[in-house]
């Protein structure tokens, strides 16, 4: 897989195909919990995007260093670290949103996303792959918690980002309480799979056309694969 | 026993670099941290006591045994340096972690004047509302007949409050509104009992 996969391919597979939010479903802690406000969801998405990156990088970098047996000791502990260098400077820099992310913040040490990257990617890429991953992975949580966050601040407050939207609007206030986070979850989940079905009909139909055209029908569904079976 | 040692060593090794950072970054944030803090409690203070100019810490208005209460107040001031009340920090558990409030008192310690939710953790929608809204205005007097709430000690009662020390609890909310009021009634009782109702107006 290494070397054939192309610099962009490695950085949009996290926004869609391996979205660790909405295909993997990694990482529903964070998702469910602090996705009630807009803002919430991007500073989320921001600190984890630092942190994988910096440890996708870091991890990259000691993999031949590294004994084996000690491997997921020293990750953890690098990952610490740079959870807590954001959350110390969350609490100076910015107060108001650090008090209202609470403890998911160094709760990003135990994000399986994090160490998902790690084990999977950066213990076996190098420093500038580890990056690429790290970049297209944090982006996929990013925009899956911001859209999340966004239809439930909408809902559950009337409001997008702080700003009122429907001022005649009575706010549905369990989209703001955890059920409002699953049903909210749940649905944009289904969406998602919805979209991919659709998607993939299409592909296979593609694909049995241009083995329809390349092989005439001598062979049919022979080009394509499986996933042309049955067309004979 | 090559290979322990080299295990020992890589994970001594990560520490120590990590620990080195650490302490780097914590040298540059906690200032900063305690001032952001600071600044919080601050403007709390100047809030519950509408109209003050300046504050005193209680340790230099009416110094006790120390730490032995952890009473954390403050003497407001107003420009021409007249006592308009007391700033009393509270802390206590609320429904689901700490709730830390700062709240005013008249300088008899009768009445309240304001009430400030420094950090809450309550319910989005329902505890929350013990941040703004009709429940923290019940403290500010608003709402409610003019000598506003007397400050001790005060009880959550469901429906309008009618006696002077009754606080309407929010609908949905009685164990936020419960524990605010028993911080407050805490708080209330810690200052009393170091200043004495005789000099409290000093």
């Amino acid at each position: 897989m290494k070397g054939q996969v192309s610099a962009r391919q490695e950085v949009l597979k996290g926004l869609w195909d391996q979205n660790p939010t909405l295909r993997q479903l990694l990482g529903m802690c964070p998702t469910l919990a602090i996705t009630t406000s807009a803002i919430n969801g991007v500073a989320m998405g921001l600190a984890v995007i630092f942190v994988l990156i910096c440890s996708n990088l870091m991890i990259s970098l000691v993999r031949r260093l590294v004994p084996n047996q000690v491997r997921i000791a020293a990750y953890i502990v690098i990952i610490a670290t740079f959870v807590t260098v954001v959350d110390l400077t969350m609490k100076a820099r910015f107060p108001e949103l650090s008090s209202s992310l609470g403890a998911f913040i160094p709760l990003i040490v135990v994000n399986c996303i994090i160490l998902g990257r790690a084990e999977a990617f950066a213990s076996k890429n190098g420093p500038w792959r580890s990056v690429l991953d790290a970049v297209g992975m944090g982006a996929g949580f990013t925009v899956s918690l911001t859209f999340l966050a966004s239809l439930r601040e909408i809902l559950g407050n009337g409001t997008l980002f702080g700003v009122t939207l429907f001022p005649a609007w009575e706010p549905w206030v369990v989209m703001i309480l955890p059920a409002g986070g699953f049903l909210t979850l749940g649905l944009i989940l289904g969406g998602v799979n919805l979209i991919n079905r659709s998607h993939e009909a299409s592909r296979r139909r593609a694909l049995v056309e241009a083995s329809r055209a390349a092989a005439g029908f001598a062979l049919p569904g022979a080009a394509a694969g499986t996933p042309a079976r049955g067309e004979a | 026993m090559k290979t322990t040692l080299h295990l020992i060593a890589t994970l001594v090794a990560v520490g120590l670099v990590a620990g080195a950072s650490l302490s780097l970054v914590n040298g540059w944030a906690q200032p900063l941290i305690d001032a952001n803090e600071t600044k919080v409690k601050m403007a709390g203070v100047m809030e519950v006591v509408p109209g003050g100019a300046a504050s005193k810490p209680i340790s230099e208005v009416a110094p006790g045994p120390a730490s032995a209460d952890n009473l954390e107040a403050y003497q407001v001031l107003d420009g021409q340096g007249q006592v308009l009340g007391w700033a009393v920090f509270g802390e206590g558990t609320g429904f689901s972690d700490k709730i830390r409030l700062m709240v005013g008192v008249s300088p008899d310690l009768n009445r309240t004047l304001g009430i400030k939710i420094l950090k809450d953790s309550e319910t989005p929608g329902l505890g929350t509302k013990i941040r703004e809204g009709a429940y923290p205005d019940q403290f500010f007097g608003r709402g409610r007949p003019a000598p506003g709430l007397e400050a001790g000690p005060l009880t959550v009662v469901k429906g309008a409050a009618e006696a002077p020390n009754e606080v309407q609890a929010i609908t949905g909310a009685t164990i936020s509104s419960k524990a605010v009021v028993s911080i407050v009634n805490e708080s209330v009782s810690k200052l009393r009992s170091r200043i004495g109702q005789g000099e409290a107006g000093r």
